[in-house]
């Protein structure tokens, strides 16, 4: 998956960025050691991946979301969480710059971690308004939706009706008036898709005569709708 | 012929694919006009068949032609939607790749669509309200480097940096940080060079 490649991991951008350095500096961790500390809460382990765990699933959920031909359910804790760690790292390097080197390192992947939030929402946006009509009928869908996002549906709609009202439907005799061929615009979730198995899942049945044993790592593509499930379990994520 | 019309906005919708033509109102004003004409045709050929007036009259072709003007009426109106529905997207991809519609671009747009475009507008800032530090108008690349080169095309004035600010002035060269200068050169006023 090309957009996977494109943004390098949290550990992976440490390291391309150490690469011109020679051994006897100190250690990946070493440096990160001491200058994750200060960012992490009391309760937290001077080494502790919490940073990255929420980034990976953020990733994940930024990949999952751009393969995936339907909504999927809004990730509001994730978001929320991170929106406040970036806040708060901002807020701490205005106070204290530490090493240029290091600040450098979290500048980076603080606008990384931000062009992530930003790509995921406008890809939700970007299918929100593709299907407005459908999804705003739809109480499974608008269920998956940020508060924020419900608003948005309700409102675009009400500006595409209007609009599409006010230059041509208008003119139209009385009996075409109702908007209604758009409404077959809807997510076409037979599109194949690429995913990879988190966790041994078991045998899952592809066709009415055919089953797949999927085991963890193995790779697929299948139809959208036969991962649907497993994909909202994250069972499996797409590629 | 019958459909030519709608043929001729459907051509033009597809040119609106790769840019905006000024928006055709005289054609679609033209189309309209052949809809509402359709319509009266169906309704007379409606009463011909009416058994109460008690008429012979061949009613395997009134039911064909009724069919095919039909058909030409939901096709009219199916044209007219793609039309205004392709140029609405072409505003929305402005829209988020430069934020404001370009003076030369101005004359195309209907005063309807200008005012779509502003709806549009507040409808995406009112969103984005919540997600103070994410600017959701940024560049889809993802970002390569911190600090970039950049020359400024326009002079515009002195503006603010995370830290202090800085006076560009047309010509020069600066190392600034991506996202304090990105909207910059979205809007064509800066020049990323490597």
């Amino acid at each position: 998956m090309a957009s996977d490649n494109v943004f390098v991991s949290p550990e992976d951008s440490v390291m391309t960025n150490l690469s011109p350095m020679d051994a006897v500096e100190p250690t990946v961790d070493e440096l990160l050691d001491g200058a994750l500390s200060p960012y992490l809460s009391d309760d937290q382990d001077g080494d502790s991946p919490f940073v990255n765990e929420d980034v990976t699933k953020l990733k994940h959920a930024w990949v999952n979301e751009k393969q995936a031909p339907d909504l999927l359910p809004y990730e509001t804790q994730l978001v929320e969480d991170l929106t406040e760690m970036l806040q708060f790292i901002e807020a701490l390097q205005g106070e204290d710059a530490g090493q240029p080197f290091t600040v450098m390192l979290y500048q980076t992947e603080v606008e990384r971690i931000k062009y992530l939030l930003r790509s995921y929402l406008r890809t939700r946006l970007q299918k929100v308004e593709r299907y407005a009509m459908f999804y705003s009928g739809s109480e499974e869908h608008l269920s998956r939706m940020s508060a924020g996002e419900q608003q948005y549906i309700h409102q675009y709609r009400g500006l595409f009706e209007t609009h599409m009202t006010r230059t041509c439907l208008d003119k139209l005799p009385e009996s075409l008036r109702a908007l209604d061929e758009t409404t077959g615009n809807i997510p076409w979730n037979d599109t194949a898709v690429v995913c990879r198995v988190q966790q041994d899942v078991g045998e899952i049945s592809v066709t009415e005569t055919e089953t797949v044993e999927m085991r963890r790592d193995n790779i697929f593509l299948m139809p959208y709708q036969t991962v649907e499930k497993l994909l909202q379990s994250d069972q499996v994520v797409l590629l | 012929m019958l459909g030519d019309t709608a043929y001729k906005l459907a051509q033009e919708t597809k040119r609106t694919q790769a840019h905006l033509t000024a928006y055709n109102e005289s054609l679609v004003e033209q189309l309209c006009r052949e809809t509402r004409h359709i319509f009266a045709q169906l309704e007379a050929l409606l009463q011909k068949v009416n058994p109460a007036l008690g008429r012979s009259v061949d009613t395997r072709a009134v039911a064909a032609q009724l069919a095919a003007l039909h058909a030409t009426a939901k096709r009219n109106k199916r044209c007219l939607l793609a039309y205004h529905h392709l140029r609405l997207q072409f505003l929305k991809s402005l829209f988020w790749s430069v934020g404001k519609i370009p003076d030369e671009l101005k004359p195309q747009l209907s005063p309807q669509e200008q005012d779509f475009f502003s709806h549009y507008a507040v409808l995406v800032s009112q969103y984005k309200h919540p997600f103070v530090d994410i600017d959701l108008n940024a560049s889809e690349l993802p970002p390569r480097d911190l600090f970039i080169e950049v020359r400024v095309l326009k002079d515009c004035g002195e503006i603010q940096l995370e830290k202090g600010s800085l006076l560009l002035t047309r010509n020069s060269q600066h190392h600034v940080k991506r996202s304090d200068v990105e909207h910059l050169i979205s809007q064509g006023l800066l020049q990323h060079i490597g």
